[in-house]
């Protein structure tokens, strides 16, 4: 990644289904950035954080993770984004320490001591099966299981959603310490938890029937929140008639 | 009076669920019916072989259906839904009949096939063409309601006891009775099969019909419906039914070793093969000790079961990659910073080490039918093991549900071929002297054929594999 480019860039992103076309959409995320992405359930949040990891393949437009297409970069270019969605990608029978096990395998960039501070920090049991974790675990091993090796680009699909508030707040503060302090990574995160995005982002993009309609400051949000507004502001953009 | 409400709703639903498979196997198996007529000599059998074919896989759909819900947890919501349970049940299983009706024309198919290969290029007596199939419809129904009640009752998660234990159920029945009441229930069943075959008009059919196959057929219909509703209300789902099922019991766990992708892809391919097959282990030693010390039906009984549990060893790997597709983990291997053609050869190093026992087990059984093992046959039987799993793995990870009808469409092809052609046995004739070839290469190559073999499937499947990895898409996505 060259100086000033930023980790991620999204230009004229289309995803076409039969019922449904997100985009086209652009926008870019320097390092050291967190973004939020808000919208009403379908406005096309998860395929949208699906088609910038790559994990969506059919896209129109472009996308460059560290100035790179995800799905024609190499494969240790993957090593770049950490996605985690709602629970780990990985037979159930494993046990949570063993899935970590075989992706410190995997990843060239795995930090076991950073591994084992997060799963501390987070009061995960590794010792679980993945298939009988609850929600709220399952969350905290997929998100432990996507930064472990610091990825540039950390995604993440709903990130606190189902977890109890100590571990809530424990997860945002973990984020804000980790891409306050990283000038040279960026997070995306979505979620339907107004308050957790204001205290974590820095701006927020929000979606609404697969368009991108307005983009907010964090200090906008700050502001509104600490007005009452926030939940009105928001709703009232997602409400309104595409220009 | 019974609540009959729902009972249309269940059943559309199930037929539904099998639509386009049903309706494909029908028109093939009427167009092999066509075909037959026109055929004679053993190129005749061809059309209704490929029908069966068809109809067989149709049949199969409403329990791979069910064993979907059962996993997946749906039978949870249809638990819920205002419909008598045994209503709901019926209403499936009529469902099931229904989707399973082409084997009817299929077997007309093989039937005309049989008897142009046979005999003179009539078709043969009407009544039995259309009796013979009729029963086979009628039998094949009643096992597939027993089997989804069963399943709906007790849930297997592998089916693969089934087809021998099929095969094998009527002669152990029988070892179990006293030798006169085994001759006398032989006996009746052969009185009964010639009482079958001798029906020469309608009325006798009829009569038939409605003194015993219609209350049988009730009977087995209540049964199973019953049995099936039981199942319904006892079920609970379970996720970690989802992929390798767990068992209790300490066991070596998964550790980083540092040493790169192949490896621990393929240590954890072998971690969870070893959790997946425990209880099949020790079933194989049952199997053995039956085998070995048993009376002679259930020793036949054992020897049938040993292969399919030594194939079952390396080739349960591929069966892991059929539950990924499904659930979605998958994408957690294809998203790993590493070509998926190191992720495949992570899953071939797994399947060669799990063909080890499954050969050993294999020619276990040979020196205890008087064959001597060697270490050449040995390698020879992992090397067909690594073969068949690995080919299995690498096809079903590439193949997608829109390439069936380009098969179907081969196979519609090779049979309006085959029907343009004269009287002489072109098609057989070909595949036996494929047979053929097969034969003098294994007397020129010797015990390297299966080397051979599997090398090209090894070659040949990476690419497919790594090309199915990398194209997958979970279908929530």
């Amino acid at each position: 990644m060259s100086q000033g480019e930023p980790i991620l860039l999204v230009q004229d992103l289309t995803v076409r289904y039969p019922a449904f076309t997100l985009g086209p959409l652009s926008f870019a995320i320097q390092g050291g950035e967190t973004v939020a992405l808000l919208g009403a359930n379908a406005a096309g949040k998860t395929t949208l954080l699906r088609a910038i990891t790559g994990r969506l393949r059919d896209r129109e437009g472009r996308v460059a993770l560290s100035g790179r297409d995800p799905l024609s970069a190499p494969p240790i270019w993957r090593a770049r984004v950490g996605f985690a969605a709602e629970k780990p990608q990985v037979d159930g029978a494993l046990r949570v320490r063993e899935w970590f096990a075989f992706l410190a395998d995997c990843y060239p960039s795995w930090d076991v001591a950073y591994q084992q501070d997060l799963t501390a920090r987070l009061a995960l049991d590794d010792s679980e099966r993945i298939g009988t974790l609850s929600r709220g675990t399952a969350v905290k091993a997929a998100y432990i299981g996507a930064e472990a090796y610091r990825p540039q680009l950390l995604v993440l699909d709903e990130p606190t959603n189902g977890l109890d508030p100590v571990v809530r707040l424990e997860i945002l503060e973990l984020l804000r310490n980790c891409f306050a302090a990283s000038p040279d990574r960026a997070l995306i995160f979505s979620s339907h938890l107004l308050d957790d995005v204001e205290a974590l982002c820095d701006r927020a993009l929000l979606l609404r029937d697969g368009q991108l309609v307005q983009e907010i400051a964090g200090t906008v949000l700050t502001e509104a929140r600490a007005s009452g507004q926030l939940t009105t502001m928001i709703a009232g953009v997602l409400r309104s008639p595409i220009a | 009076m019974i609540d009959l409400h729902g009972l249309l709703p269940s059943l559309r639903r199930e037929v539904r669920r099998g639509t386009v498979l049903s309706l494909a196997a029908g028109v093939v198996a009427l167009l092999a019916a066509g075909i037959a007529t026109r055929l004679d000599g053993s190129a005749a059998m061809v059309p209704g072989g490929i029908a069966l074919l068809g109809a067989v896989l149709a049949w199969f759909g409403p329990l791979v259906h069910l064993g979907a819900d059962r996993l997946l947890g749906y039978l949870e919501f249809d638990r819920t839904l205002p419909i008598a349970l045994r209503v709901m049940a019926a209403g499936r299983l009529l469902g099931a009949s229904i989707r399973i009706l082409p084997l009817f024309p299929a077997l007309v198919a093989l039937l005309i096939g049989f008897r142009q290969s046979s005999g003179p290029a009539d078709v043969g007596d009407p009544i039995a063409l259309v009796v013979i199939p009729l029963v086979g419809q009628v039998i094949a129904t009643v096992v597939l309601w027993w089997l989804m009640a069963l399943n709906a009752r007790w849930s297997f998660r592998r089916l693969w006891w089934l087809p021998t234990t099929i095969g094998f159920l009527p002669q152990v029945a029988l070892m179990v009775l006293p030798a006169s009441l085994r001759v006398t229930v032989e006996n009746r069943f052969i009185a009964a099969i010639h009482a079958l075959t001798g029906i020469a008009t309608g009325s006798q059919l009829v009569i038939l019909l409605l003194l015993v196959v219609v209350p049988l057929l009730v009977a087995c219909f209540a049964g199973a419906a019953i049995l099936f509703a039981a199942g319904l209300a006892r079920y609970q789902f379970d996720p970690t039914q989802l992929g390798v099922s767990m068992t209790k019991g300490a066991r070596v766990e998964l550790r980083a070793i540092g040493r790169g992708p192949l490896l621990a892809v393929a240590r954890l391919r072998l971690r969870l093969a070893t959790e997946q097959f425990r209880r099949e282990l020790v079933v194989l030693v049952v199997l053995f000790m039956v085998a070995a010390f048993g009376p002679a039906g259930a020793r036949d009984f054992a020897r049938h079961y040993i292969p399919v549990l030594a194939a079952l060893l390396p080739s349960g790997i591929a069966l892991q990659l059929f539950a990924g597709r499904l659930t979605g983990e998958l994408e957690g291997l294809q998203h790993l910073p590493h070509s998926a053609s190191t992720v495949g050869l992570g899953y071939l190093v797994a399947i060669a080490v799990m063909a080890l026992p499954g050969a050993v087990a294999l020619q276990l059984l040979h020196a205890m039918s008087g064959t001597p093992p060697t270490v050449l046959a040995v390698l020879s039987s992992w090397a067909w093991f690594v073969a068949i799993a690995w080919g299995g793995a690498a096809v079903g990870l590439w193949f997608r549900r829109r390439y069936i009808i380009a098969v179907v469409l081969f196979l519609v092809a090779l049979m309006l071929t085959s029907s343009l052609l004269d009287s002489e046995d072109r098609i057989i004739g070909g595949a036996i002297a494929l047979v053929d070839r097969y034969r003098a290469l294994q007397i020129a190559f010797g015990p390297l054929l299966p080397f051979g073999i599997t090398l090209i499937v090894v070659v040949v499947g990476v690419p497919l594999f790594a090309r199915g990895l990398a194209r997958y898409t979970p279908q929530r996505a």
